[in-house]
């Protein structure tokens, strides 16, 4: 009985007590909690520090992806360049796992901090290419993946820092 | 048969087999480039290296270069052989480029596969890399030279085993470069097969630049529809859209390899002209509806004028199970009135020359390789059957001779002796060559052409053939020539359905992937014919000019979309399988936003968009709207269980994809030994008192590009295609005051067309050639007598 009587008023207590602490409820979305430095939510596609789309439409990310919710289209610029003619997100169905992220050789597909982007249909969620593309590089400001890729589009063959000039098929000149 | 053990099994292995052979036939797979099965072992990657720890070899040694041996006791996964392994293919990758995310091979690379097999996962090498400038090779093939590997494949490919010249290496050692001495399209029909063999992205198929990567193409095991061979290929497809086809290996048939016609002629299956919907005179319908309305055709021909007003074309580009369900359609309707060629000429020696086939004297593609002594009458293989020159050079290489007899001027990669002989002396010459062949040679072989040759050279052919115990192959015209001619049989041929509709008793016409229009040899008159028509029911899947003119068009599936068999020219049944679902390509649909962004659209349905059905479903359904007896044609299994109780088609109930096929013969056809080598009333004149330059005769003529009815729908082997020509002899062209490349007339009757004259010394004199190319009417004037003139413009 004595047992009982502990238990309830130890409740009382607690409610009590509770009552005059500071509450741990933020008022979302008045208020916003700071997110940790690593939260990866909303993708987005980089440019490089040209200017230029950093995606080659390898579909690295598109393979990867779990949930299959990355597909595209290459094609050729028509200066040797490959790009995504399209590129469709369907973040209905992203579990923001971020293997895209990992997977890409050249830094394009980039995981951000916002995570509002909610919408009320279904197919809003649907990002194409002109959602997706940004105008910044994103995490990496300086790099630029066809100037170590080894082929000439940027750069003319043999121009890069890391390569010897053309070799010449014409003479047999050590 | 020597014996030896590789990781502790016992493998016998035949005579001459190297020891990466022997391994594999255990089912262990060691990394290597440059040894390929067609073209051996040159020992120039050093990746394939084991340990021999017994036998005359001993210590790691390269595993492709040393025959296997009796006692040898070998282990590939010993460590000094996978350190072996590892340094080399560290090595292979000093100078390759970083640049597999736009590399068209990526994900279906053998050095980014044995890379990580050999054990190299981490770049340990700082220094500056090799570069190349790479060429233009044509709009088939792309170089990027960086990224080789120096295995030689390509060069061993293209000179030694299809017998390019145009292509070759330069430069040694680490400075080596494989290519052309300058710029501009590989010359080899079969240049196609360097993006094959290439085992990095030096070669690319440039046609699927970019497209896609290999583990989103849906693929299938199939067969190519373009020539009467019937290689082995698997198409590769991507939403909706045909992207590549690639060579399947089948060594009864092509081994290996595949034509450029082949690998590059399939893009006629995405244009964006090419037939989607059902229509009636032009207004789009659905497929009930137009269903509805082609029973309706049919059923009030046969009751107006009975069931003969109704006339039915099959195709010999279409598939056995298409062309049995038309038949089986015809003899529901109880009409006679069916053929399976537009081109009756052709039809009647292409169903003589099956019937004189049997298993006695019958050769596979493969078996032309092991020929000592090959005749050719009149056949221009290159042009004609593209792989069959292939397999001829292999032959040659082993030391066969080969002969001839062909007016044209004949191209083949390889040395040969030509005899420029008019048809006519096509079974003189060949008596002459035989009795020479007869003494010496233990595998002779006869093959012999199905276009220029007359029925009176075909019969000489199987003639010699029977007698002297020789191999016999004939070429034909397209993939299922065979099993069109068998299921035609004796019945009739186009001439006489046409003269069927010109006296007005034929009312209804069904086309079944066929082009009178386009195709028939004389298309004024087709065209005139096909007018009197009440009504033309066309089924096709190329944007023909049948198709256009057609009163109820059904979209039908090409040879990727469906499954299927066709038999090729010795008789070999093969099945192909789908490979995707036929469409509206998902990137030709988007709404084209502001450019150059746009995507496909953003509404989504069950149903495919623009989907098309193989031919025998709809055929299956007028027939069950009619009310006839359709349970044969229901599905593809009835169709081929109704097919193999056909004696002679017994030989498909146990076939099966990725086979190496099975044997028809097609048993004489005894109507066809009435007709000579001219259809009646067409025969030449015989031109008294008129010079023999003046009265020269005229051939129509196939070429690799350009001619074959399929492949004239693909932009990129179009590119290849000729400017329209006609051919002489040069003292014929002299006698006529003529000159190489002057512009001329050729005319016969009231026919004409004009174009540039080429003259040849290795033409047969008294002949003419010109190209069946589009748009330009060789055909019409094939057969007759021509005169030419010189145009003056």
């Amino acid at each position: 009985m004595s047992g009982l009587l502990t238990g309830l008023f130890e409740a009382f207590a607690t409610t009590l007590r509770e009552m005059f602490r500071k509450p741990v409820t933020i008022q979302y979305p008045e208020e916003k909690k700071p997110l940790s430095a690593r939260a990866r939510w909303r993708i987005v596609l980089t440019r490089d520090p040209e200017g230029e789309e950093r995606c080659v439409a390898c579909y690295l990310c598109s393979a990867v992806c779990p949930v299959s919710c990355i597909s595209m289209q290459s094609a050729d610029r028509g200066d040797g360049r490959r790009y995504p003619e399209w590129f469709r997100i369907n973040f209905g169905r992203c579990i923001l796992c971020g293997m895209c992220e990992e997977a890409c050789p050249t830094l394009a597909i980039q995981l951000t901090p916002d995570y509002e982007f909610c919408k009320y249909k279904a197919l809003d969620m649907v990002y194409e290419k002109e959602d997706l593309l940004i105008d910044g590089t994103g995490k990496d400001r300086e790099y630029n993946f066809y100037k170590h890729a080894g082929i000439g589009v940027v750069n003319p063959k043999g121009k890069n820092p890391d390569e010897y000039g053309p070799v010449d098929i014409r003479s047999n000149m050590p | 048969m020597p014996k030896l053990i590789i990781d502790g099994l016992e493998v016998e292995v035949p005579e001459g087999t190297n020891v990466l052979e022997a391994a594999k036939k255990l089912g262990i797979v060691i990394p290597h480039f440059c040894y390929h099965s067609a073209m051996g072992a040159v020992g120039a990657c050093r990746l394939c290296a084991m340990k021999f720890v017994e036998g005359p070899v001993k210590g790691v040694q390269v595993s492709c270069m040393i025959k296997a041996q009796d006692g040898m006791v070998v282990e590939t996964a010993d460590p000094d052989a996978m350190r072996a392994r590892r340094m080399v293919i560290e090595w292979l990758m000093t100078n390759h480029p970083h640049d597999c995310p736009v590399c068209d091979e990526g994900g279906m690379c053998l050095l980014q596969d044995y890379t990580i097999a050999g054990g190299h996962g981490i770049r340990r090498y700082k220094g500056k890399k090799r570069t190349y400038i790479s060429q233009y090779l044509g709009e088939f093939i792309e170089q990027e030279m960086n990224r080789c590997i120096q295995c030689y494949r390509c060069h061993r490919f293209y000179r030694d085993y299809a017998g390019g010249d145009d292509f070759g290496t330069k430069r040694i050692a680490n400075r080596t470069f494989f290519g052309r001495f300058k710029d501009g399209w590989l010359e080899s029909e079969f240049a196609g097969n360097l993006a094959d063999v290439c085992p990095t992205g030096v070669f690319t198929d440039k046609t699927y630049h970019f497209r896609a990567r290999a583990w989103e193409l849906e693929t299938a095991p199939s067969v190519c529809p373009h020539c009467s061979l019937g290689c082995n290929l698997i198409p590769g497809a991507k939403l909706r859209e045909l992207l590549v086809i690639k060579a399947r290996e089948n060594l009864k048939v092509n081994g290996w390899f595949i034509c450029d016609r082949g690998r590059f002629g399939y893009r006629f299956a995405s244009r964006p002209d090419r037939p989607r919907k059902f229509t009636l005179n032009g207004q789009e319908k659905s497929r009930d509806e137009a269903t509805k309305a082609a029973v309706g055709i049919i059923s009030d021909a046969v009751a107006k004028y009975g069931p003969g007003s109704v006339a039915l074309a099959g195709s010999p580009r279409t598939s056995l199970e298409n062309n049995f369900a038309l038949k089986k359609l015809a003899s529901l309707l109880n009409t006679g009135n069916i053929c399976f060629s537009i081109d009756p000429l052709r039809d009647r020696k292409e169903r003589r020359a099956i019937s004189l086939l049997d298993a006695a004297d019958s050769r596979s593609l493969q078996d032309v390789a092991f020929s000592d002594f090959i005749i050719v009458v009149g056949t221009d293989p290159v042009n004609e059957a593209p792989m069959l020159a292939l397999m001829m050079r292999q032959a040659s290489l082993k030391g066969a001779r080969t002969a001839v007899i062909d007016p044209r001027p004949v191209k083949l990669p390889f040395d040969f002796t030509h005899i420029p002989a008019r048809p006519e002396e096509f079974a003189e010459k060949l008596t002459g060559l035989l009795n020479e062949a007869a003494g010496d040679s233990k595998n002779p072989l006869i093959i012999c052409g199905t276009n220029i040759p007359g029925i009176d050279a075909i019969d000489a052919c199987s003639e010699a053939a029977g007698r002297l115990n020789c191999g016999l192959f004939y070429t034909l015209s397209s993939a299922n020539s065979f099993g069109a001619a068998v299921l035609a049989g004796e019945g009739p041929d186009f001439e006489d359905i046409l003269s069927g509709i010109e006296s007005g008793g034929i009312r209804v016409l069904i086309a079944l992937e066929s082009d009178p229009l386009g195709r028939y040899s004389g298309e004024e008159r087709a065209s005139r014919a096909l007018k009197k028509l009440d009504s033309l029911i066309v089924m096709d899947y190329l944007p023909t000019e049948t198709v256009n003119a057609a009163n109820a068009l059904f979209p039908t599936a090409a040879y990727a979309e469906m499954d299927g068999i066709f038999i090729n020219n010795e008789g070999r049944a093969q099945c192909f399988s789908r490979a995707y679902i036929p469409g509206i390509p998902v990137n030709y649909m988007g709404p084209k936003l502001k450019p150059p962004e746009l995507h496909p659209p953003r509404e989504f349905s069950p149903e495919v968009p623009g989907r098309s059905f193989p031919a025998w479903e709809y055929l299956g359904d007028i027939a069950r709207e009619m009310g006839l007896d359709c349970c044969e044609m229901e599905t593809l299994s009835a169709i081929r269980a109704s097919l193999s109780h056909d004696p002679r088609f017994a030989a498909i109930a146990g076939l099966y994809p990725e086979s190496e096929g099975a044997l028809i013969t097609a048993g004489p056809v005894d109507r066809l030994q009435a007709y000579g080598p001219f259809p009646a009333g067409e025969k030449p004149d015989a031109g008294e008192g008129l010079k023999p330059v003046d009265r020269l005769l005229l051939y129509a003529t196939d070429l690799t590009f350009g001619t074959e009815e399929i492949s004239v729908y693909s932009d990129k082997t179009q590119l290849r295609a000729p400017e329209p020509y006609v051919m002489i002899n040069r003292e014929d062209a002299k006698e006529l005051g003529l000159n190489d490349g002057d512009w001329v007339k050729v005319a016969s009757g009231s026919l004409g067309i004009s174009c540039a004259l080429k003259t040849s010394a290795s033409c047969a004199k008294g002949a003419a050639f010109a190209p069946r190319l589009t748009g330009f009417d060789a055909a019409a004037l094939s057969g007759k007598t021509i005169r030419i003139t010189r145009e003056r413009v």
